[in-house]
């Protein structure tokens, strides 16, 4: 350690950079197993095999009832089948400060020096593929069930977008948490969030549908990327086509990621001011 | 900062707290102060490198949001704290890497994790290298006695245990000063033992300590200086031994009892040369510490002021201790 030092014991930058590789490392893998309360595999297998088709079979079935036609329905099913990821990636991620305050251990990781930007985003992670698997395995019911076909589907596409979706959607479950590190519990947060991309999303209808005075809303959010997206790809769209609505979608990821943090920090600050690290 | 502190200022003191203030303000919804309450009132006190320091006062003193502020978890209203010559205001980073804590209490840490999980985690974040944190936490399981429970998830632990792997985990960085806000606090006295030795061990190999707590037994067996904390004020500082000389002027007894009542105690404090009672009246047996300059010579007083049906079961003339000269201290 002494090597990395200079004179006085301040780390080099390199050296911080490596420390910071490690909080993201340790985050990921602990992440999981410390913050994310329904981890186990009970909970997994629900997460992954049943939601999707609970909440797809729903709109589903209100758009059968509705005597919409096939392909409304089957438009309904594929919004449904990437939203389904919004609990994984936006709900439980939301949770994560919460989590570490109610178990009393926001104290001990705030006094810790670890990166910051590592520690926020490293912990969500895991999430990430969780997400991705359950919207995954949304699409197959959307196949195999609900007789959507994917016979003109581009599959690679289809894969990077549900992969980048579950990112962007965890940077909003990221901006969330960040709020749990004030206010006692993010939660109230994450389920408006819910409901505000089943309305404005575009899952269960066209975001042209909408009045016109929200629909700049509805594009400020990367799921309405995603969802236009994979719709694309399902249709036979190829990488290139998709790149536009990809390249927004990472944009809007980004920004939005950068708020989050920018709000974590400032909430740390804050905290740090008015003592409220333990208020739970 | 007010005062530039020198390079060998900082090489004798690990903590150098001046003029430090906390106060908390309410405000209503339009931004107006509705209340100020000051939680610590300006204190001061030093703390030399591989002491052993002891903060001790009645709850809601000062001691945890002193604590709070020396480890970065709270923001100074007012004066100025050094830790390892590092400013708490602006070294936050450097700060962090050097210091330990161990809250009282079993909040904390990942209960449904195991051991080994928390402490490799808090390896993660304190930066330790891998190799470094596989050799190291094992050797510290082994201290804390948690040897062979390591596996286990944290939820299944007893208290004392949880208590044992906050420390493992305060020492995971190796930090050169260490920060124990009420250690002992609800463990049975086996536990409490442990931790109390595992405290001397942190000593004997040079870390600096600065320990909180409500026992008084605890401070005075432990502490080379002791500074008492009221009311956000520190109003005494010194070696256990000097701090009891503030009493030596009083005796102490001990009264065991049975069916004492508040109306026997108010009795004790009436008679003229009683200085202080302090009853514990909750179990079915009473005890009752009285100071008096008078010693034995009040015996027949106290006896004699024993309603019918209470009697004394035991009766014990002793030196006064820190917590006498502490409850003079806290109560004046």
């Amino acid at each position: 350690m002494k090597s990395t030092e200079d004179g006085r014991g301040v780390l080099s930058a390199g050296s911080r950079l490596q420390m910071a590789y490690r909080v993201f490392m340790g985050a990921f893998f602990f992440g999981r197993k410390g913050l994310i309360i329904w981890d186990s595999w009970e909970m997994w297998v629900m997460q992954i095999f049943i939601t999707p088709i609970a909440q797809m079979g729903f709109f589903a079935f209100l758009s059968v009832y509705l005597k919409y036609p096939l392909s409304v329905t089957q438009f309904i099913v594929i919004g449904n089948a990437i939203q389904s990821m919004s609990f994984s990636a936006v709900f439980a991620v939301a949770n994560i400060t919460s989590q570490d305050k109610w178990q009393g251990t926001l104290p001990s990781t705030m006094v810790t020096p670890a990166n910051r930007a590592a520690l926020f985003i490293g912990r969500a992670w895991f999430q990430v593929l969780l997400s991705s698997l359950i919207a995954g395995a949304g699409l197959l019911y959307a196949a195999t069930i609900f007789g959507v076909s994917f016979a003109q589907a581009d599959f690679l596409g289809v894969a990077v977008v549900v992969f980048l979706t579950s990112i962007a959607m965890t940077t909003f479950g990221l901006l969330i948490s960040a709020v749990g590190l004030y206010m006692r519990t993010a939660l109230i947060v994450a389920n408006i969030f819910l409901f505000v991309t089943m309305l404005l999303c575009g899952i269960d209808f066209a975001v042209s549908r909408l009045p016109i005075w929200l629909q700049p809303l509805s594009w400020a959010i990367p799921l309405t990327y995603g969802t236009e997206a994979v719709r694309m790809a399902i249709a036979g769209a190829s990488i290139p086509a998709l790149l536009p609505m990809l390249g927004w979608e990472a944009l809007d990821a980004v920004l939005v990621m950068l708020a989050g943090f920018g709000l974590f920090s400032g909430f740390e600050l804050l905290s740090r001011r008015t003592g409220r690290f333990e208020e739970y | 900062m007010g005062e530039k502190t020198t390079t060998a200022e900082s090489q004798i003191w690990a903590v150098s707290v001046k003029g430090l203030t906390r106060e908390y303000t309410t405000r209503n919804f339009f931004g107006g102060v509705t209340r100020t309450t000051w939680a610590l009132s300006g204190i001061d006190f030093q703390i030399a490198n591989g002491e052993l320091f002891g903060l001790i006062g009645p709850n809601g003193a000062g001691k945890t949001t002193t604590i709070k502020i020396l480890t970065t978890l709270l923001t100074p209203t007012g004066g100025d704290a050094l830790i390892l010559g590092l400013n708490v205001r602006k070294d936050l980073y450097e700060i962090r890497r050097r210091i330990g804590i161990v809250f009282g209490g079993e909040r904390g840490l990942y209960n449904r994790v195991t051991a080994v999980d928390n402490l490799r985690y808090f390896s993660d974040l304190y930066g330790v290298d891998p190799k470094v944190a596989k050799e190291r936490i094992p050797k510290l399981l082994e201290i804390v006695g948690l040897a062979g429970r390591e596996k286990e998830r944290v939820e299944k632990y007893s208290r004392g245990m949880k208590q044992r792997l906050h420390i493992a985990k305060a020492l995971v960085h190796d930090p050169e000063l260490i920060f124990l806000d009420e250690p002992t606090i609800g463990l049975d006295p086996a536990g409490a033992r442990d931790i109390r030795n595992m405290v001397r061990d942190l000593k004997a190999q040079g870390k600096t300590i600065l320990l909180t707590t409500h026992y008084m037994f605890e401070a005075e067996e432990l502490c080379q200086r002791v500074g008492v904390i009221s009311k956000g004020k520190i109003v005494a500082l010194d070696t256990p031994s000097e701090l009891k000389n503030m009493v030596r002027d009083i005796s102490v007894i001990d009264l065991r009892t049975y069916g004492a009542t508040m109306d026997y105690v108010e009795a004790l404090r009436a008679i003229p040369d009683v200085v202080r009672v302090v009853a514990d009246l909750e179990s079915e047996q009473q005890s009752i510490r009285i100071q008096t300059p008078m010693g034995a010579d009040l015996l027949p007083k106290v006896v004699a002021s024993l309603p019918a049906g209470a009697k004394i079961i035991d009766r014990t003339i002793k030196e006064p201790t820190l917590e006498d000269a502490y409850l003079r201290l806290v109560e004046e």
